[in-house]
């Protein structure tokens, strides 16, 4: 065996002649989600997968992704193309989900309506980029800090942006408790930010059950499209709340939750190959993304303002800006602002009831924008 | 290529505000819904406490008929309130250390003629009233919209700490 047969055979069999500079930044950016994960905790049961993810993917010669036995391949076609699994999280959230704080103030849910400003916002802008509609509407959807959402009407109907608008997603959620404080403070006064709310009235197991029959029915009837999504979030809500299903309760939040979530990252990681990723578009959808998160949260601390106007019992407009679905972060971030400004004033449960209706609130838009373009 | 770009953000607006109106109206018909729960979950538990009364009239053998003198509405507020009126007057005692550790002296409170009495506020079904109890020896006297009630309250011995509220016997007075 000669030299030239051994630099053919490392030529053909090794990765190192095969690689390109798309590689190389690939497997720099998903190092530095792995990096984010570990070291800063941002969002780490998402971003790790990602992350590694990306890594895996951009090795060259790789087969992971190749079809059709691929095993990234076909976590891909098979759960995240057939949206399995952004459903099966909704589920788990509904069984990890609360919804106490939203029934004692259904207000609140003006609130999530409102922090949906940020995807519309960003859908106008998008559109003025060059994006076309459905790419704008997947991109605007990001300002509903709902990352499965987010994956789930990507998949609909931008599938080829699937990679950037996840890892948006993600990252700003992850981000929200530096994003949203400084939106906060600008658009709230020192006296709104002391404001104290009353105590929330407790709520009966009976209201907590029917909350969910309620929403089902409600919003199955007007929004039909958006019953995948609101319909499982309220089955995995009303196995926790009827309170004799605990088993299949614990199994959707802890088990099954754990695994989808692996497949989610593992799915989502697979399409981040750098054909697919490094684009100006995905640039573009970056910005999108954090324009989208500051018009939200400041929707929902306008909207809570205006509301001031009216109500006799005044809320404090920064639970407006835990509308941004992103639970239970920014209702945390609410809540470390008004402790900063006034220890002894707790609104974590009332920012928690915008917090959730954010959810149910991005589901909705979710399902128009996919009755209007799906 | 302009009128194309024009003809997109058209569509983006008209997508946009859709979503708006949809999003708005839907998550206020939901808040509408859910601040009704609590209204239905009074109706449920008036409906059990009446369903105990009409088992109590029945042993006691006295006529149905006499529902007739007293509408469904007016028995859903009677009950509420008694029921508030009892919730009040356990809160109060409960203050007291005496009455904490010994419940049953609360009874001779009437010898030393004492007798609670207090305005209820009683929302059912998105209407509020304020409804005036009084404890009236071992009876309960109830008035709203300028009509008084006699409502008995029963707690037979076998039955010692179940509460069950006799409210077809309810006389208009």
């Amino acid at each position: 065996m000669d030299l030239s047969t051994i630099i053919d055979f490392l030529r053909e069999n090794t990765g190192f002649f095969h690689v390109t500079w798309g590689n190389i930044v690939m497997i720099l950016i998903g190092l530095l989600l792995v990096y984010l994960a570990i070291r800063k905790e941002y969002e780490p049961l998402i971003l790790l997968p990602i992350g590694v993810t990306a890594v895996l993917v951009n090795l060259p010669l790789q087969t992971l992704t190749e079809p059709p036995y691929g095993l990234l391949y076909l976590v891909k076609k098979y759960l995240i193309d057939t949206e399995i699994v952004p459903l099966l999280i909704f589920l788990g959230l509904g069984a990890m989900t609360d919804f106490g704080p939203l029934i004692a103030n259904p207000r609140s849910l003006l609130l999530g309506a409102a922090a949906q400003l940020g995807v519309f916002t960003a859908l106008i802008i998008a559109l003025t980029l060059g994006f076309n509609l459905h790419e704008a509407t997947s991109i605007g959807i990001i300002g509903g800090a709902d990352g499965p959402t987010t994956i789930y009407l990507t998949v609909k109907l931008a599938p080829h942006l699937l990679a950037a608008n996840a890892v948006a997603a993600y990252s700003y959620m992850a981000l929200v408790p530096l994003i949203q404080p400084p939106i906060i403070k600008a658009l709230t006064s020192r006296e709104e930010r002391l404001i104290k709310m009353k105590q929330l009235r407790p709520v009966s197991k009976f209201e907590k059950i029917l909350f969910p029959i309620v929403t089902i029915v409600l919003v199955g009837f007007l929004v039909p499209s958006a019953i995948p999504l609101i319909g499982m979030i309220m089955v995995g809500n009303l196995f926790r709340e009827s309170g004799v299903v605990e088993r299949l309760s614990k199994a959707a939040s802890e088990e099954l939750m754990n695994i989808v979530t692996i497949f989610l990252g593992l799915g989502v990681g697979s399409t981040m190959n750098a054909d697919m990723f490094l684009r100006p578009e995905t640039l573009k959808i970056i910005a999108l993304g954090a324009l989208a998160f500051a018009a939200s949260t400041a929707g929902g601390i306008l909207l809570a303002k205006f509301m001031n106007l009216f109500f006799r019992e005044k809320v404090n407009p920064m639970i407006g800006a835990a509308g941004v679905s992103a639970v239970p972060m920014s209702a945390r971030v609410v809540q470390r602002i008004a402790g900063e400004e006034d220890p002894s004033n707790y609104i974590l449960m009332h920012a928690m009831g915008p917090n959730v209706a954010g959810v149910i609130g991005t589901a909705v838009v979710a399902g128009v924008f996919l009755s209007v373009l799906g | 290529m302009e009128s194309g770009f024009i003809d997109l953000l058209f569509n983006g607006l008209t997508v946009s505000l859709t979503g708006v109106l949809v999003v708005f109206s839907v998550l206020a018909l939901l808040a509408l819904a859910i601040s009704l729960i609590p209204r239905i979950a009074v109706l449920w538990r008036f409906h059990r406490v009446s369903r105990e009364a009409r088992a109590m009239v029945v042993e006691e053998g006295v006529s149905r008929e006499r529902v007739g003198s007293v509408s469904g509405d007016e028995l859903a507020v009677i009950a509420s309130a008694v029921i508030g009126f009892n919730e009040f007057k356990k809160s109060v005692l409960e203050r007291i250390e005496l009455f904490k550790k010994f419940p049953q002296l609360s009874r001779l409170l009437p010898l030393a003629g004492l007798r609670f009495r207090g305005s209820i506020r009683v929302s059912i079904g998105g209407s509020e009233r304020i409804v005036y109890v009084e404890e009236a020896g071992g009876e309960y006297i109830v008035r709203f919209h300028g009509r008084a009630y006699r409502v008995t309250l029963k707690i037979p011995r076998e039955q010692a700490g179940l509460k069950t509220i006799d409210l077809l016997k309810v006389l208009e007075s």
